[in-house]
């Protein structure tokens, strides 16, 4: 089961990760899944072998701060929640424009964020 | 002013055996900036759990990479007995990790053999993928195919082995000891390869930590980390300690990945010698639902799986992070600064696998 989650707000994210990179923690990840109003954001870290996720949910329309000034690899998963699923992130260095895994030639636009997709009128795949 | 160039570096290059691609800022033979370029073989695979019945997902996970597909089956079908309570027999844990690491010895050694061609050591390269044989024989012997072998699945294992495969195991580890002994100084003493590797791609610890390094590279600069600590499978039952270089380089790295090899044979044995009795497969019935995470240590380091289900057929996600995305921004850092001629080296050294990465 999921265990070290820390419920957080999006206002509190940058304050919290700043701790985090001032105690040498790691950067493994972030997940975002897609919910009812908006997504579950999941930021994981590791110290030694102990991980610590930060959790906090956003409406569609919200943007996300980069979290890059504290940990510049942040700029890779940034980048595919701007890909998979059409999250905003603001101040983002290496901004490849939803073109970071995905291509100029793929179909489905956000294919993690089908609510997303079909808000834009892209093509959805079928469930 | 010194002229700036950009070269591409791939996606189709001798040293890739996938396909990535290095935008290389050079100012004369030095490298000032490199911007990784990927998307060349995306497969949509966390999508398609999505709607795929997530016992079809098992298979998904073994197609992410063909070289690692033992450790993302292994990962998979852990998560989801975690999700659903299962208690995997004794002995299907035995077999999951001697599995595991005869996985993780073909990774290495399919790697040796390609770093060494790539310094021009074609000898070393042949010597290194046959002594990689003895491994793909244990393989195809125990589990009944080379690369996508179908072994464990959700609940334990698909085949057991029985006193003439164990037998045959130890024959054959002998021989790839034999074998490994014999090209070993070759990786840690010539002077060649020393002088293309010592030195070279620098990245200290502390840059590691920053930037996420994870696996061999994060254990060549000196960062005693591995999941195989969590005591998943049998590792818990296990005696090891991670291999841990400290001169932050690609020689550190490669050194990492030629000592694991001795450790994964001393760790298949130390498997089979407590290899507990009993059924290696239990049924399971129903539908996962909940949250987990799941972390192993696959040959290029922590693989990390989130799944989350609401008990139905598939799952709600499944976010899939392998050891080279976290390894990308570490390599970005290695290559600003180095000569053009170390590139290929350097990119090496952390293993690249873009089937993972992509997924």
């Amino acid at each position: 089961m999921l265990t070290n989650v820390r419920e957080i707000s999006k206002d509190d994210l940058l304050e919290s990760v700043q701790e985090l990179a001032r105690t040498n923690h790691r950067l493994i990840s972030i997940t975002a899944t897609e919910v009812a109003e908006g997504f579950d954001l999941i930021y994981h870290f590791a110290q030694g072998m102990t991980l610590t996720n930060l959790r906090f949910t956003i409406e569609y329309d919200q943007e996300v701060p980069s979290i890059t000034p504290f940990y510049f690899c942040a700029f890779v998963p940034e980048n595919e929640l701007k890909d998979f699923h059409g999250i905003k992130i603001t101040n983002l260095p290496i901004n490849y424009r939803q073109l970071f895994i995905l291509s100029e030639l793929t179909p489905i636009k956000t294919p993690l964020a089908p609510k997303v997709a079909a808000a834009a009128g892209t093509e959805v795949l079928p469930e | 002013m010194t002229r700036r160039t950009v070269i591409p570096f791939g996606p189709q290059h001798v040293v890739f055996p996938e396909p990535i691609q290095f935008r290389l800022v050079l100012e004369e033979e030095r490298v000032v900036d490199a911007v990784p370029a990927l998307g060349y073989m995306h497969r949509g695979i966390e999508q398609l759990a999505t709607v795929k019945d997530f016992t079809k997902s098992l298979y998904l996970a073994e197609r992410i990479c063909g070289i690692c597909s033992v450790m993302h089956t292994l990962a998979y079908a852990q998560a989801i007995e975690e999700l659903m309570g299962v208690e995997v027999p004794p002995r299907a844990k035995y077999l999951r990790t001697i599995w595991a690491e005869l996985g993780r010895l073909q990774s290495h050694l399919l790697w040796m053999g390609l770093a060494v061609d790539a310094l021009g050591y074609e000898s070393l390269f042949m010597q290194t993928w046959r002594a990689r044989e003895h491994v793909l024989e244990m393989i195809e012997f125990t589990e009944g195919s080379r690369i996508m072998t179908g072994s464990i699945t959700i609940g334990g294992t698909k085949r057991d082995l029985h006193a003439e495969s164990l037998e045959f195991l130890l024959k054959k580890l002998a021989q790839l000891e034999k074998a490994l002994n014999e090209i070993y100084p070759v990786f840690s003493d010539d002077p060649l390869i020393k002088q293309r590797t010592v030195g070279v791609g620098l990245l200290s610890k502390a840059e590691a930590i920053k930037l996420g390094a994870v696996g061999p590279t994060a254990r060549g600069s000196g960062i005693v980390e591995d999941m195989r600590l969590l005591g998943y499978a049998a590792y818990r039952e296990l005696d090891f300690q991670p291999v841990v270089e400290a001169s932050c380089d690609t020689y550190g790295r490669m050194l990492v990945r030629v000592k694991e090899c001795f450790q994964s044979i001393e760790l298949i044995r130390q498997a089979i010698a407590s290899l507990p009795p009993g059924e290696v497969l239990v049924k399971v019935k129903g539908r996962p639902e909940g949250e987990v995470i799941m972390r192993i240590e696959q040959p290029r380091g922590e693989l990390l799986y989130y799944l989350k289900a609401s008990g139905g057929k598939s799952l709600d996600r499944w976010r899939i992070r392998t050891p080279t995305l976290s390894n990308l921004p570490p390599l970005v850092h290695m290559i600003k600064g180095a000569r053009l001629a170390d590139v290929p080296m350097i990119t090496l050294s952390i293993d690249t696998c873009i089937a993972c990465v992509e997924r």
